[in-house]
């Protein structure tokens, strides 16, 4: 008995150890970009590219100039400009597809079926070939140029109900029974909402966080069509771009990579602070029945 | 396994690959019938159906134009006069607050496009001479934007009418209720059946307006454009351009594009790329991204925190940013080809063509795409893995299931019921994925033996940004698009509703 | 949650607002916006002081923005209403400028001045024949778009430069040296000075800004040759493909190869001039394009004949303030601005005095770059299928490694020849 415990014991600690392996290598390969971005972002000598691995020259002038020379190229005010944006697309379009997926996962309306359907075929059409007819939309409410910020984040939220399946997907996995013992106490529709199902959604709703908040960093497409020459209105992709241009590529390349690290910092803290609750969602007590 | 037919206790004796083979082969021969049936029965039977709901509108409105008292009758005209009547002073005032919008509206703005949208404009912009010698401009109508902003005014107006039904069915229902001496349901029960029995109408309202004005509009506009002569010649406010019925759909088929001679083998070749790359991109992302989870989350597997944060830690970095380094890593003179010669793996000058051999490129894409995608597909699973009854696990235990098995037999199920339309979405998205194919090799190795700027690499969407960037062949990229559409949505209504998670929703609750 | 509450709240505020605001306000904007290259600003804002210090009864605010030459149709064309009044853009966007309703006709007044002082092929570059008139619709600044030889003196002797063959000869003697030519990262810009320089001509039918027609005569022989100009050309092509110190270049390998020593000389325009210079230091060279050869037709070199193009501003018709807009385009491309131009950003003027300058005639690489006119090609506005055409066939010779079959060849050029050809 006692040897053929001890015999699982040690096949348990063989997994792992595989396991471990495993996820050293992931580790390797997914961080081995991310570290070249670093060491690029570090080179003291300009030029898009080096035939060496390691930068003759290490330095840290390239995030100094980044954030202070801003003659030509600011980028402090794009990353605000990003900012702001991420942070009201953030609210906006979580709140958004929280509502959708809750109304589409429990309630039921006669035009339920029909929705669900023609959202999933509405993200078919390729969206450059709307770009136009929607800038115009936005030019009649007054929303480009001047106004282009608000017109930029009212289209990236626009749509987000369309985003609705996996937050419905985790919502029916959450036990109808809640649901009812609930209304049986006397709360409507919106109580049940709010005070069951909210809380009790909390990994969902840190994903659908994650990536509302990190969609508009790397969204260059509209963004410059929004941008209208004028640098104050340019988010970090479409002054980011603009650094690569073949004339000047060669003196601010590395700066760019220190823009890209820079830019990864609030997401990769986000995420940071977020798992603390995105665990404590998944693990925390009532979800399972 | 691939029998057309299989009794069923021959279905019931094939282990569970055999029976998933079976049902998957047999879903792709019954695919082009049910395509067929899609519009032979399904479509014929919506129509149907909704014709039957627009005369049911019809009668009630003539009822309640036969039996209405005055103030119904005065509803037809002025919107919410019998509500306010009867002292609904809520429904009242929002319906006829709609009205005058709606009338402001047309005087002020839609009026003028709802009378162009015929013709699509005839004044053309003109240039001539003034007195001093200079070029002066004279002012011209504006094709596109009396396109666009007529198809919204069409959409209020069917909107004015759909309020217009509501106001006359309220008032008449009003009417009848006050007739039976029962009680009208007063503002604030209204505002409570909003939070209530008509929760989803609260919820609803906002997504689904912005759902309309950014995502429906648009779209529509797009589909009349195929029927338009929109090209770099005719662009609009200088040029005009107008209807030009079906020659668009007739050019893609016939002379036009198609007058190169390979016209149809690129875009036969680049639907069998876009098909093979949608499923490899969506299934390897999709299992190895919840294998890489499951294993995080291992009991007795440490630093958890740390192996997500890592992965995370990839999407952090903006994709622009991370596929251009990827793209200047793997180049012929990159980074990753010169560490292979600096460990002597390859010669100097006869690098691996990661991203400049057609087939080489393809297989790099995908293994690109699996560094992409990952990351999210274990956000995504580690959710839901976690709210797998442990108990399912315990009694599999008990029957003597090792790891993988329980795998198969219950993480597997369990993650397709639940996740059956993400990957569904998923892989539409990568049908239509737009920017690692561009951003990673721009559709490239290019090669003479596509036309119209096709590269190896080219999905038919990237092939569409360029003729419609390129070329400006906004007309017949619209064609392209909507046949794209047409395919795409029907084939996936029809896997979306035959999957077992809509079917049968509430199973794992 | 509640700060999130206050936030959404705030957030919808303003969308309301905006949307109330744009309904009832009609566009207040009343200045004159000119558009230059990110790398211009600074240039274009003291142009534009010293503008409105000579014109002081001008009182029309103007605003500098952002957009490149290069980038100006992509821009003009989503909104040209709401788009810069005054704007740089490359000669080849001229049909698609004007195509879009973008670019003004000049008066003639103003042309003649423009051509009296200006390189005529410059002035040319912004010219549209309609109806058997020529119009004219810009107003040229820069003579710098094009490309020529850069080398490493130490590597190859001057003599050496003129021909790739001797190019090659010179690195394989070095032995870690290489050739740098673009053939497959969207090469088409360059890949024509070989069909050009072997005789081959590629003609265009203009109606106006409306291409009829067009095509090539690469299918034609030589006197004399029994292969054709495409057979020549895309054999000399292959043959340097072959060479294993010739590299298929972009920018980001040139930076590599530099960063490596290993780069002999390369074909590139002015915008590489700096970080080659910097790297090569009193080695640094340039000249203009080489010759080469094809084992077609062994002993005969043939000179390259490479684009140039040219730089000009725009004004666009849509202009609440023309006229202005006309005045402060003539005056941003004027003798003094373009002087100014070379002098703060290193850019080759298109004014006639201004070339003679004396520092812009001791710049080495302007200098190749002109030297080449007598022979260089005008980049016109070249349809699109001109590119895909000649990236197509670029990414195929490259993928072929020299080792393509003569029949493959022929295959290519006659695929080249069917896609270059408009109707």
């Amino acid at each position: 008995m006692t040897k053929k415990y001890r015999s699982k014991k040690a096949v348990e600690r063989g997994t792992n150890a595989a396991i471990y392996i495993i996820l050293i290598i992931i580790s390797i390969l997914w961080l081995f970009p991310f570290f070249y971005l670093i060491i690029q972002s570090l080179r003291g000598e300009s030029g898009i590219a080096t035939a060496y691995f390691f930068p003759k020259e290490w330095t840290f002038d390239n995030y100094i100039k980044l954030w202070t020379d801003t003659k030509d190229y600011n980028f402090p005010k794009w990353y605000g400009t990003t900012l702001i944006i991420s942070l009201v697309v953030t609210v906006i379009q979580t709140t958004i597809v929280l509502i959708t997926s809750y109304a589409l996962s429990r309630l039921r309306f006669k035009l339920r079926k029909p929705l669900m359907n023609l959202m999933l075929i509405l993200g078919m059409f390729p969206g450059f070939m709307s770009m136009t007819a929607v800038y115009f939309l936005l030019k009649l409410f007054g929303l480009t140029q001047d106004m282009g910020l608000v017109g930029l984040i009212l289209v990236y939220v626009a749509s987000s109900c369309m985003g609705y399946y996996i937050s419905k997907g985790f919502f029916d996995t959450i036990p109808k029974s809640l649901d009812e013992a609930a209304r049986i106490d006397g709360a409507n529709r919106k109580t049940v909402f709010f005070k069951v199902i909210l809380p009790l959604a909390k990994p969902i709703i840190i994903y659908t966080v994650l990536t509302a908040f990190m969609a508009p960093w790397g969204e260059y497409m509209f963004a410059s069509l929004m941008a209208f020459g004028d640098q104050s209105y340019y988010n970090v992709a479409v002054g980011m771009k603009a650094m690569l241009d073949r004339e000047v590529i060669n003196d601010y390349f590395t700066r760019f990579c220190a823009a890209a690290v820079t830019v990864s910092l609030p997401i990769t803290i986000l995420f940071m602070w977020l798992q603390k609750y995105y665990v404590q969602g998944v693990t925390g007590g009532s979800v399972k029945g | 396994m691939a029998q057309t037919t299989v009794s069923e206790l021959d279905y019931l004796k094939m282990t569970a690959w055999q029976k998933f083979c079976y049902k998957f082969t047999g879903f792709f021969k019954r695919l082009p019938l049910l395509f067929l049936n899609f519009f032979k029965i399904t479509i014929p039977a919506k129509a149907k159906k909704f014709w039957q709901t627009v005369k049911g509108c019809g009668l009630t409105v003539g009822r309640a134009a036969k039996y209405g008292d005055w103030k119904t009758r005065t509803s037809f005209i002025l919107f919410g006069f019998s509500q306010l009547a009867r002292k609904q002073w809520l429904r009242g005032v929002l319906l006829l607050v709609f009205e005058l919008v709606f009338i402001l509206y047309m005087a002020l703005f839609g009026g003028q496009y709802l009378g162009l949208l015929g013709s699509l404009g005839k004044l053309e912009r003109g240039e001539h001479l003034d007195e001093y010698g200079n070029w002066v401009y004279s002012e011209g109508d504006n094709s596109l934007l009396i396109l666009l902003y007529g198809i919204l005014t069409i959409m209020f107006i069917i909107c004015f009418v759909y309020a217009w039904y509501k106001s006359i069915k309220s008032a008449y229902g009003t009417q009848l209720m006050v007739e039976a001496r029962r009680k009208l349901a007063t503002a604030k029960e209204d505002i409570n059946a909003l939070n209530d029995e008509q929760y989803h109408k609260t919820l609803l309202a906002v997504p689904l307006a912005g759902l309309t004005i950014f995502t429906i509009i648009p779209i529509i506009f797009m589909i009349f454009l195929a029927f338009t002569n929109y090209d770099q010649y005719h662009m609009p406010p200088t040029k005009l351009f107008t209807w030009i019925g079906w020659d668009n759909f007739a050019n893609v088929f016939g002379s036009g594009l198609s007058q190169a001679e390979n016209f149809g083998y690129t875009f036969a070749r680049l639907l069998l790329w876009t098909v093979i790359w949608a499923l490899f991109a969506t299934f390897s992302n999709y299992i190895l991204g919840m294998i890489v989870a499951i294993i995080i989350n291992k009991k007795g597997i440490r630093f958890k925190k740390l192996w997500r944060t890592i992965l995370v830690m990839t999407i952090a970095v903006p994709q622009f940013v991370s596929l251009l380094l990827m793209s200047q890593m793997l180049g012929d003179n990159g980074a990753i080809n010169k560490l292979l010669e600096g460990c002597g793996l390859i010669q100097p000058g006869n690098p691996i063509p990661f991203l400049t051999d057609g087939t080489l490129a393809k297989v790099t894409i995908i293994v690109v795409n699996i560094w992409i995608g990952i990351p999210y597909t274990m956000l995504i699973s580690t959710g839901i893995l976690m709210n797998i009854p442990e108990d399912l696990y315990e009694s599999a235990k008990i029957d003597g299931a090792g790891p993988v098995k329980a795998f198969f037999k219950i993480t597997l199920p369990y993650m397709l019921h639940v996740t059956a339309p993400y990957l569904i979405t998923q892989f539409i998205g990568n049908l239509n994925n737009f920017n690692v194919i561009y951003l990673l090799t721009g559709g490239g190795p290019l090669t003479s033996e596509f036309t119209g700027g096709a590269g190896k690499t080219d999905l038919l969407i990237t092939w569409l940004y360029k003729l419609v960037m390129q070329k400006q062949l906004y007309g017949m990229a619209a064609v392209i698009s909507i046949l794209m559409f047409i395919v795409t949505a029907v084939v996936s209504l029809i896997v979306y509703n035959r999957s077992s998670a809509v079917k049968n929703e509430e199973d794992f609750m | 949650m509640m700060k999130k509450r206050i936030l959404a709240l705030l957030a919808c505020g303003a969308v309301a607002a905006g949307t109330t605001m744009g309904l009832t306000a009609c566009n207040s904007e009343s200045g004159i916006t000119v558009w230059a290259p990110n790398t211009q600003q600074e240039l274009v804002k003291s142009l534009v002081a010293d503008f409105l210090a000579e014109n002081p009864d001008f009182n029309i605010p103007i605003n500098v923005g952002i957009c490149g030459e290069n980038n100006a149709y992509a821009q003009m064309s989503v909104d040209v209403e709401a788009s810069a009044d005054v704007y740089g853009f490359a000669n080849d966007q001229l049909m698609n400028l004007r195509n879009a309703g973008a670019l003004a006709r000049i008066n003639d007044t103003t042309v003649a001045k423009l051509k009296a002082e200006n390189d005529a092929k410059s002035v040319d570059a912004g010219k549209i024949t309609e109806g058997g008139n020529d119009f004219y619709y810009g107003y040229p600044y820069a003579a710098d778009n094009g490309f020529f030889l850069y080398y490493d003196k130490s590597v190859i002797s001057e003599e050496q430069a003129k021909s790739v063959d001797t190019i090659l000869e010179a690195c394989t003697k070095a032995r870690n040296k290489d050739f740098l030519f673009n053939m497959n990262d969207q090469p088409s810009w360059y890949l024509g000075s070989f069909y050009y320089g072997v005789g081959g001509e590629y003609t265009m039918e203009w109606d106006g800004s409306v291409l009829e027609s067009a095509g090539s005569n690469f299918d034609q022989k030589p006197t004399g040759s029994e292969y054709s100009y495409g057979q020549i050309a895309t054999q000399a092509l292959i043959d340097l493909r072959a060479n294993s110190h010739f590299v298929s270049c972009n920018d980001t390998i040139i930076a590599q190869e530099l960063s490596a020593d290993s780069f002999g000389a390369c074909i590139s325009g002015t915008w590489n001039a700096k970080v080659i210079k910097e790297k090569l230091g009193e080695n640094y060279a340039v000249t203009k394009c080489p010759t080469f050869s094809s084992s077609l037709t062994p002993g005969e070199q043939y000179q390259m004949k490479p684009f140039i193009g040219y730089k000009l501003f725009g004004v666009n018709p849509y202009s609440k303030h023309l006229n202005e807009a006309h005045q402060l385009a003539a005056y941003l491309s004027s003798e003094a601005a373009q002087v100014k131009r070379f002098t703060d950003c290193g850019i080759g003027p298109s004014n006639l005095n201004a070339q003679q300058n004396e520092s812009v005639k001791a710049d080495a690489a302007l200098n190749a770059l002109w030297s080449q006119l007598e022979f260089a090609k005008l980049q016109e506005s070249l349809p699109d299928s001109y590119w895909t055409a000649f990236d197509a066939i670029g990414s195929d010779i490259y993928g072929g490694k020299g080792e393509t079959t003569a029949a493959a060849r022929d295959k290519l050029v006659s695929t080249l020849i069917s896609g270059l050809k408009v109707e």
